[in-house]
């Protein structure tokens, strides 16, 4: 701490600190327009020019560091003709437009002319042309306005790591555009230059005349699109949501948000949300009341326990939802039907990584946290594309990378975080356990364990040893293409981390295999000693944004909330007291067995919240048969989707902007959320549903508010901390060895000679599930989805940019436009998975995990070709 | 107005360099002055064997520190304190860059250094590297001297063979690298920090002082940036001793000069003489005298961004102290000889033109203020003035005195300011007369 003076008020600031921000922490204001707490220093605008004695000039405070006895005035007769000769500098071509201008009202240099300008204007000279584009989809650049302060050309740099934006041109004809040139920004679109635009040079298209911004409400909450939990505000005028904005210090994003938080919002107001009940009359679906709905659910609902028993319902809950809603959720079904036959969105791969956490560190909360991935100096990232599929997640690699820490990167294509990385692995699709096996038997046989490990768990190792006895370097080197050398680099480079980060991604968890490769991976963790609980363990990346929270809240038929196991009759003890009834003790059902007991019969009706079985498994899967084959089907959603053309009845539920409640990131984080608009039509809250619904069931479970629901929560996991979970990795580490060599099985996978491209279904950076899709911004960046494939088969069957590919397995044909693209290598084939149409999920199969009956529908092997349109 | 490019005309002998005091310009009119035998046989690089044989880098500091060598390039900064800082950081590797970025309007005095005696500098890096403890120089040369970088990467190839650069440099250890960097064509680059940034690949534009770039400059590494001129000192100081280069000129800033006149003068050229050396013998003396026997009007004495003196002022030693005490600046040397045909008020528009043209953009007051007074001094050359303009320029001025970014804000109000001061009545004749003081009807003339 330095001691210093400022208008002669002694002021204690940490030695280092920048001028403006001691004395604004002073309360002292000194104007600025270039400086922005989250950018390097500039000095571009000149506009903090103050007094410091001592100093032959006037000295900018925004690039000024504090020192002890520095003496500064800032406010004097000198120093206000200085600023006001800065601010007409700014002023001199800015167009005093002010009444259309976007900005007005919230505009930075408005408000220092309000403050410190002179109130006229002497510049009388012509004005300069510049550049005004309003061809980009989303940003309008109207440079007359800009003042040059180049914050959005340096946050794309410091912040973002894009560098997509440049200033051109020289002196007073610098002009600011993308890189590459042109009007259309071409980038990312996370949107942070037109944020941090002091003046209206830079404006969404999306909020372009519609409101002012004081006549907006402002509600802070959490973005929906992802893991991430990033936190943002959404501003309102009349039920509906104007804009996303931000603030640089808040959240775990700390101000930044990717395309689909930024510009993804209008999928609330948009005009095909559901805004009533529908009941299903004949062959269509008409409007009812919620009276009618709940009363004809609960009488079929309670017919059916009484003819076929609780266990021929079942229920699956989208990770969209509050935990409020998911928690309501399995209580209802456990308790007001009885059954436990639950599940979520999870148990399309992230319920993978977490069994496998479970299974080797507890139910405590152990991953790694955003935060220490930003800190980390080691980042092992395996099939993860973070920046695509958690791009805030993504931006804390880059900035770790950024700062020194090494990232490996192992992809089966390039990725863009590859970017950054230290070391660049491209493993050969299919061959990811070959690839993390070979990062163990590298440890091991390089002797890179921990030597503490070594000692506390050497029959461990020794058992690891056997386990991977057979793996030899060149079977690892064919099936991979990763040399031996680059293995053992890796391995290197990870196991001497002190604080060594895993990142999990879709890659791992959504395939076969999944929970044994999370599993490897902790084994990998422990070996390395990454796993003190100190922020060094694994991230395992979700898309959903709550399915965290769907697991822990208990959606899943083998887990209680809390993580608590649902087959142990002392866990089920635990929640019993606390409900005051008696769980049932029969094994529930995952999804698959779900829909595998609809076609057996067994279960006769569903109920679906949030999900779009119809709409995501291929057409020609048994799931899809079995959903027609159901006797009661009930819908909640936001949308009119494929699924709900099945149901009998469908439930219009509110969106997450319009109710309140929880959402728990991918670390583990629980953050609330608050109502920002009514709910839309006659929409609401989902577990306002639940409770409507259960009071019919004859179990009335009423809450006053979702904050009702979050105490009863809080209670019940916190009676959950399990004595035998006490050394959870102890007990890990005493896994017999048959146990072990089954966890290192490797399955081969076989390309079928009649198809010999992988294709693989995935998700995108502009888009998160189907709902981004009813979002006006993501579609206009990316309206339709494309095939990548590698410039070298594409030339092997003629294909060019812009044509048309067929597609063909024995499920199917589709034709999809084609990106032709070397960043995916031969053999292999990418879409993105948002899409309804083309529907290429059809020609996928559904495969079903072994441990965790996690169902994969996102790969298949397929045969290219030329499509020739007809004329 | 002035005529500033003799030199264009390559295929001539150069008649334009004077080297009155043979030391920086003794090689120039050699026969193949640029090959390194010629530059041998004169006994070239004989000071580099001193230095590296008979002295230790700190010995090297101490001597050029000794000698009161000042930078040549405008801001006249001990040479010897420079390199001690930079020495002194304990961050390697650290750097030299020579500042060939020469882009002051009037000035060609390291252009003769370049085009025939490349060998003088090439040395001159080397001893400073040396002294420093450098990794590598680079030379960042400004785009449009084309031929002098062709000249330098040849001269740097002829050095690398005969061992005086890479590796183990006269069997001692110490390995050193020359690379030549040609600008994108930009004055500002000039400027060191801006310099910094432009070489290593970013929009040329100043860095925040401090730090400065003694202890973080190129890649965030110490870095030592002289002129051409001040490092073709070097190895003359090492080879006659520090008391010798003592003995010329006035004591605070002694040794050789070469200053560039230009304008209308009857012998306009490279004038190497001593620091200190009266502007008046420039002009008459060495100069020639004013073209056609016409009055000299005004004097630009250091370079486009020096404030004009009028002829009453030209009883002045020129070097830093002297030039400064009559309110104008040595700068880079570069005197540009007006007669009484110029039009004070054109003047000061063409070379506002100059700086509007090369401001960069960074900082408000520059990049607006000097397109402003060049709007003004647009109409005021075109007759259209307004007698407010004149308060409004000086008020533009004060605005932009001492609050600009780098000192090309600060340099680009001199012109303005003492034209205003020295010659208000011309611009009282444009304004009021709707005429050219010197007479043109059409106001083109002045523009």
């Amino acid at each position: 701490m330095v001691k210093l003076t400022i208008n002669n008020k002694i002021v204690e600031a940490p030695d280092g600190m920048l001028l403006t921000e001691a004395a604004k922490m002073a309360g002292i204001e000194i104007p600025t327009l270039c400086y922005h707490p989250e950018l390097q220093p500039y000095g571009g605008c000149r506009l903090c020019l103050v007094r410091i004695e001592k100093m032959p000039k006037l000295q900018t405070a925004c690039t000024t560091r504090v020192c002890d006895n520095m003496v500064v005035t800032t406010e004097s007769p000198e120093i206000e003709k200085a600023r006001k000769g800065m601010l007409e500098f700014v002023l001199t071509y800015h167009p005093l437009d002010c009444p259309i201008c976007d900005k007005g009202g919230e505009c930075e240099l408005q408000n220092l002319v309000f403050k410190f300008g002179s109130g006229f204007r002497r510049y009388a000279e012509d004005i300069e042309e510049y550049t005004i584009d309003t061809n980009d989809p989303l940003i309008d650049r109207e440079l007359d306005r800009c003042v040059r302060c180049l914050r959005c050309v340096r946050v794309c740099d410091e912040v973002q790591g894009v560098t997509n934006l440049t200033a051109y041109n020289r002196g007073s004809h610098t002009e600011i555009g993308p890189f590459m040139g042109g009007s259309i920004f071409n980038c990312e679109y996370c949107g942070s230059c037109v944020s941090i635009c002091p003046v209206g040079a830079l404006t969404s298209k999306l909020f372009k005349y519609k409101a002012r911004p004081w006549q907006t409400k402002r509600t802070e909450t959490i973005c929906t699109y992802c893991g991430c939990g990033c936190q943002f505000a959404l501003e309102t005028r009349n039920g509906e949501v104007l804009r996303v904005v931000t603030d640089y210090d808040k959240g775990v994003n700390e101000g930044s948000l990717c395309t689909r938080g930024r510009f993804g919002y209008s999928f609330i107001n948009n005009k095909k949300r559901l805004t009533t009940p529908l009941i299903k009359t004949n062959t269509k679906l008409e409007p009812t009341s919620w009276d009618e709905a709940t009363d004809i659910i609960a009488d079929r609902f309670k017919k059916i326990i009484e003819n076929n028993g609780p266990d021929a319902i079942a229920g699956i809950i989208t990770g969209h939802c509050t935990n409020e809603d998911i928690y309501l959720f399995q209580k209802f079904m456990r308790l007001a039907i009885g059954t436990n036959n639950i599940d979520s969105a999870a148990r399309y791969g992230y319920i993978n990584a977490m069994s496998a956490i479970k299974q080797v560190i507890g139910s405590k909360r152990f991953e790694a946290s955003l935060e220490d991935v930003a800190n980390a100096d080691v980042i092992l990232s395996i099939c993860s594309n973070i920046t695509e599929v958690n791009p805030i997640a993504g931006l804390k690699v880059r900035r770790a990378a950024k700062r020194g820490a090494e990232l490996i990167a192992a992809d089966v294509r390039d990725t863009d975080i590859a970017k950054f990385a230290a070391q660049n692995l491209i493993i050969k699709s299919g061959s990811e356990r070959w690839f993390i096996h070979g990062l163990i038997k590298a440890v091991l046989e390089e002797g890179l364990y921990d030597n503490k490990v070594y000692k506390e768990h050497k029959k461990f190792i020794n058992n690891l040893n056997s386990a991977l006895k057979g793996l030899l370097f060149e079977e690892i080197e064919t099936k991979t293409g990763i040399s031996e050398k680059d293995i053992i680099n890796a391995a290197k480079a990870y196991s001497k981390a002190k604080k060594g980060v895993i990142i999990l991604g879709q890659g791992i968890t959504h395939q076969q295999d999944g929970y044994k490769s999370s599993l490897n991976l902790l084994d990998l963790c422990i070996l390395t000693g990454n796993i003190d609980g100190k922020g060094t363990a694994i991230l395992p990346l979700c898309d959903e944004n709550n399915e965290y929270g769907a697991i822990e809240m208990g959606a899943a038929p083998e887990f209680l909330p809390g993580l608590l196991n649902a087959g142990d009759a002392r866990q089920r003890d635990i929640i019993s007291k606390i409900w005051d009834k008696k769980i049932p003790s029969k094994k529930g059902l995952t999804m698959p067995e779900i829909f595998n007991g609809v076609l057996k019969g067994k279960i006769k009706a569903l109920y679906i919240i949030g999900e779009n079985p119809a709409g995501t498994f291929p057409q020609k899967s048994e799931f899809y048969e079995a959903l027609q084959k159901l006797d009661f089907l009930v819908c909640q959603d936001l949308f009119p989707t494929a699924t709900c053309e099945l149901a009998d009845i469908v439930l219009p539920a509110s969106s997450f902007a319009e109710k309140d409640g929880t959402f728990t990131n991918m670390e583990g984080r629980a953050q609330k959320i608050k109502a920002a608009i009514n709910p839309v039509g006659e929409s609401r809250p989902d577990y306002q549903i639940f409770s409507a619904l259960s009071e019919k069931m004859g179990y009335p479970m009423d809450y006053d508010n979702a904050d009702a629901i979050l105490k009863e929560i809080a209670q019940v996991i916190e009676g959950c901390g399990l004595e035998e979970e006490k050394d959870a990795i102890g007990n890990y580490v005493k896994i017999s060895l048959k146990d072990l060599k089954e966890q290192y099985e490797r399955k081969e996978e076989k390309l079928p000679a009649k198809f010999p491209f992988k294709l693989k279904l995935g998700p995108v950076l502009f888009h998160s599930g189907k709902l981004s899709g009813y979002s006006d911004g993501p579609v206009r960046i990316l309206p339709e989805g494309r095939l990548k494939i590698n410039p070298n088969d594409a030339d092997r069957l003629g294909i060019i940019e812009g044509d048309r590919a067929l597609l063909k397995n024995a499920n199917g044909e589709v034709k999809v436009k084609v990106e032709i693209t070397d960043r995916i290598p031969e053999g292999l084939l990418f879409y993105p998975e948002h899409f309804m149409y083309p529907a290429v999920r059809n020609l996928c199969e559904i495969d079903i995990d072994k441990d965790t009956k996690a169902n994969y529908f996102k790969s298949t092997f397929v045969a290219v070709e030329r499509h020739v349109p007809e004329h | 107005m002035v005529a500033l490019y003799q030199g264009r005309r390559r295929s001539r002998a150069p008649t334009w360099y004077f080297n009155m005091n043979n030391i920086l310009l003794k090689n120039i009119n050699k026969p193949n002055s640029t090959d390194i035998e010629t530059y041998l046989k004169g006994g070239g690089y004989k000071s580099l064997e001193k230095a590296l044989k008979e002295y230790t880098p700190k010995d090297v500091i101490d001597i050029v520190q000794k000698s009161g060598l000042r930078g040549r390039g405008g801001a006249g900064f001990p040479t010897g304190k420079k390199w001690e800082f930079a020495a002194a950081d304990k961050n390697t590797p650290r750097y030299l860059l020579c500042n060939a970025d020469e882009g002051e309007p009037g000035t060609y005095k390291d252009r003769p250094i370049i085009e025939k005696d490349p060998h003088q500098l090439i040395e001159g890096i080397i001893i400073s590297g040396y002294a420093i403890g450098a990794a590598a120089c680079y030379i960042y040369i400004r785009g449009e001297y084309a031929y002098g970088a062709d000249v330098l990467r040849r001269a740097i190839a002829q050095a690398y063979k005969k061992g005086f650069l890479g590796k183990k440099i006269l069997g001692k250890k110490f390995d050193f690298d020359l690379y030549v960097h040609k600008g994108a064509g930009a004055y500002v680059c000039g400027e060191e920090t801006a310099l910094i940034e432009s070489l290593e690949g970013k929009r040329g534009q100043s860095r925040i002082k401090p730090p400065f770039p003694v202890n973080v400059g190129v890649w965030n590494k110490p870095t030592v940036i002289n002129n051409v001129e001040t490092l073709a000192n070097i190895s003359h100081i090492i080879n006659n001793g520090p008391d010798w280069f003592k003995t010329m000129g006035p004591e605070k800033c002694p040794g050789p000069k070469i200053y560039s006149i230009s304008g209308h003068v009857n012998k306009p050229g490279n004038y190497e003489l001593i620091m200190g050396t009266p502007l008046k013998d420039l002009i008459y003396k060495y100069g020639g005298g004013i073209r056609n026997g016409r009055n000299l009007k005004a004097v630009i004495p250091g370079g486009a961004s020096t404030p004009v003196l009028k002829p009453e002022q030209i009883d002045v030693n020129m070097d830093y102290e002297s030039v400064g005490a009559v309110g104008s600046m040595l700068g880079s040397g570069a005197v540009m000889v007006m007669d009484e045909t110029v039009c004070m008020v054109g003047v000061a528009r063409r070379l506002l033109k100059f700086f509007a043209h090369e401001s960069c953009g960074k900082c408000s007051p520059c990049r607006e203020g000097t397109h402003w007074l060049v709007q003004i001094l647009d109409r005021i050359v075109s007759n259209e003035g307004k007698i407010e303009d004149i308060d409004l320029m000086l008020d533009i001025c004060d605005n932009m005195r001492g609050k600009t970014f780098c000192p090309l804000g600060d340099g680009a109000i001199n012109p303005v300011l003492s034209t205003i001061k020295h010659f208000k009545d011309e611009y009282l004749i444009h304004i009021e007369e709707k005429r050219c003081p010197v007479g043109y009807r059409h106001s083109e003339h002045c523009l």
